[in-house]
């Protein structure tokens, strides 16, 4: 369950974002659209906890995270929060599994290979965990960015344009695969975008204007 | 997955990165540790063989090059002394010697020398027969425990000896075959690498020098010491017409005013030179310090540009990866553990390039044995480790620090959003 209230957000100049309620629970998507320079990736990077907001308030799973010390922080976003990057990035000297044990290991949840190499199964991936990362497909590389977002089993999946750069059949399903996935840990989904073209494939959706 | 396996994984992505800071490292490390176990070898090797003597006398000439040559058998002689002149030093009644080992140089078998003594030298060297017994007879000889394991020589064999200090087929004395008649135990000192007999058995070999080879004959000769010599210092002094080489000493008291004074009074009012080893060796270190002494600043300077290698090429990499970096912030790594990171990938460069220069030193000294013992039948032992490795390997973790310092300081102040959104 992932709610905020009365968020706001000032940049050093005059530039001041206040964002609408939000609330997603477990298990849900909810889809934010917006166009550029309106403060989605300020949302975003509050809701990740990739810093900290100002006032207002972020819970996230009873945990009020815009209250965390940033050591804090950084333990909570490592377990608790799965983040789909626009551009996936990853560890580049390390192989896809061993990308996913890095972080397990970071959010110290405890290493489980098996359930990193079951969710690459459940990805259709599992054929590439020993790949180097920089001899995957784009679409390969979003597929572990998927799984890299999901292995700690998180009770938050943020993803950044997941389908901005992708054609209609793939559009939907990275969606399906991020709805499954969620279903599945139960987690609450919430996709930050400008891609209209998710609005018919998502009902519980907000507009930040 | 942890950080040192992480570490370890980002240094080998990057293998001529790792090649370069790992050849720069071990190159700078290597030279200083070879550069500190020649000069500990070589003082090690000096100060064994001094032997407690506190004065040499032998021909004019440089006493550096008597002291070489008498003590480590290393130069060629200054020449002869007459026994003649050498006597008062000879006298086993002197107030002020406690013995005094006279030496006659001048052959060798296989680069080994040949040297004529009496049986002080043993006591000298705190050396005891180990096989056989010791020379009696002119043309008997007793061998070093090297001399024995390098050239097989045993008991009962008999060979004949050349000429000055290298082995050379056309300097052989054909007349005149010497006879093994013991070994020494082994001594660790100098005296391992030497064939001792009795000084008469020198001038026996050398009184054939001259002589026409025709008619040369071993049976008819007669040479001029036709009865038999005993190894006495008496016997010595019978000859005062013959030569010795040098006259190794050992006072009664060597802090005695007249003992001390002694080298300067023979030089001033002899014909003969004295030298004390201690302060011959001595210039020697310091001497030979100044050229070690420049390699040292140059292998401290590849150190520093090791460092600097090391410091390019993580803050490079840095640059390269500072979205995996805020990547694993997103996935909960904290500040401290980026930067532990970096300094880990320092540390492990640090540590790799410190063996290899420890192997190469170690190789190097092997070599540079290998040359020493064949030139001078010197022992080098190259696989010695010692406190010198432990000060380098406190010095190796420091320049793996202190280069990873700033790229770990940048790490720590890794701002996730900012980066991640390519600001």
């Amino acid at each position: 369950m992932v709610q905020t209230h009365k968020l706001t957000y000032q940049y050093d100049g005059n530039n001041q974002f206040s964002f609408p309620d939000l609330s997603c629970a477990s298990g849900e998507i909810l889809l934010i659209l917006g166009k550029s320079g309106i403060g989605k990736s300020t949302l975003l990077n509050l809701l990740g906890g990739l810093m900290p907001s100002r006032s207002g308030e972020i819970l996230i799973d009873d945990t009020k995270i815009s209250d965390l010390s940033l050591s804090k922080l950084d333990k909570f976003r490592g377990s608790n929060i799965g983040i789909v990057f626009q551009k996936p990035h990853f560890i580049s000297s390390i192989s896809v599994i061993e990308n996913l044990l890095l972080t397990q290991k970071l959010a110290k949840v405890g290493v489980d290979k098996n359930v990193c190499l079951q969710i690459l199964e459940d990805l259709g991936i599992a054929k590439k965990a020993n790949a180097k990362i920089s001899n995957l497909s784009e679409g390969e590389k979003q597929r572990v960015s998927i799984a890299r977002a999901i292995v700690n089993k998180p009770k938050l999946i943020l993803a950044d344009e997941p389908t901005s750069a992708l054609d209609d059949e793939n559009c939907q399903k990275v969606v399906d695969l991020l709805n499954q996935q969620a279903k599945k840990i139960g987690a609450a989904l919430m996709i930050v975008t400008h891609d209209k073209r998710l609005k018919d494939i998502i009902d519980n959706q907000i507009i930040l204007s | 997955m942890s950080l040192l396996k992480l570490a370890w994984k980002n240094i080998i992505a990057n293998p001529w990165t790792l090649v370069l800071n790992l050849i720069l490292f071990a190159l700078g490390i290597g030279l200083i540790n070879f550069l500190l176990l020649f000069n500990d070898q070589v003082k090690e090797k000096f100060e064994s063989n001094l032997a407690q003597i506190d004065m040499v006398i032998g021909a004019k000439g440089s006493p550096l090059q008597m002291i070489l040559c008498s003590m480590y058998h290393v130069d060629n002689p200054t020449g002869n002394i007459k026994i003649e002149e050498a006597k008062p030093f000879l006298n086993p009644k002197h107030p002020l010697i406690k013995m005094a080992v006279p030496l006659s140089l001048g052959d060798n078998y296989r680069s080994y020398r040949i040297v004529g003594t009496t049986y002080d030298i043993l006591d000298l060297y705190n050396a005891k027969v180990g096989q056989g017994n010791k020379w009696l007879h002119d043309e008997e000889v007793t061998i070093g425990a090297i001399v024995a394991s390098k050239t097989g020589l045993k008991i009962g064999d008999k060979f004949v000896s050349s000429h000055g200090f290298e082995e050379d087929e056309d300097l052989a004395h054909d007349h005149s075959a010497l006879k093994v008649v013991g070994v020494l135990e082994p001594t660790g000192s100098v005296i391992d690498q030497l064939i001792l007999t009795n000084t008469a058995t020198i001038w026996n070999v050398h009184a054939h020098e001259g002589e026409s080879h025709d008619h040369h004959d071993h049976e008819e000769h007669s040479h001029d010491h036709d009865h038999n010599h005993d190894n006495s210092v008496e016997d010595l002094l019978n000859h005062p017409e013959e030569e010795i080489t040098n006259i190794l000493i050992r006072f009664k008291n060597k802090k005695n005013f007249q003992s001390l004074s002694m080298p300067r009074n023979i030089n001033e009012n002899t014909d003969l030179m004295a030298a004390s080893p201690a302060y011959q060796i001595n210039n020697l270190n310091a001497n030979i310090g100044v050229g070690t002494n420049a390699l040292r600043y140059l292998a401290l300077l590849i150190a520093f540009v090791s460092g600097l290698s090391i410091f390019i090429s993580l803050f490079k990499s840095l640059q390269e990866r500072k979205y995996e970096l805020a990547l694993m912030r997103v996935n909960g790594a904290s500040p401290g553990q980026l930067a532990w990171l970096i300094l880990l990938e320092g540390l492990v460069l640090a540590i790799l390039g410190f063996v290899l220069g420890i192997i190469v030193s170690h190789l190097a000294s092997a070599l540079m044995g290998q040359a020493m013992s064949d030139a001078y039948q010197y022992d080098f032992s190259a696989w010695k480790f010692g406190r010198n490795e432990a000060k380098l390997l406190i010095a190796s973790l420091l320049i793996g620090i202190v280069a990873a310092l700033i790229p770990a300081f940048k790490a720590f102040k890794t701002d996730i959003s900012k980066t991640l959104s390519g600001k």
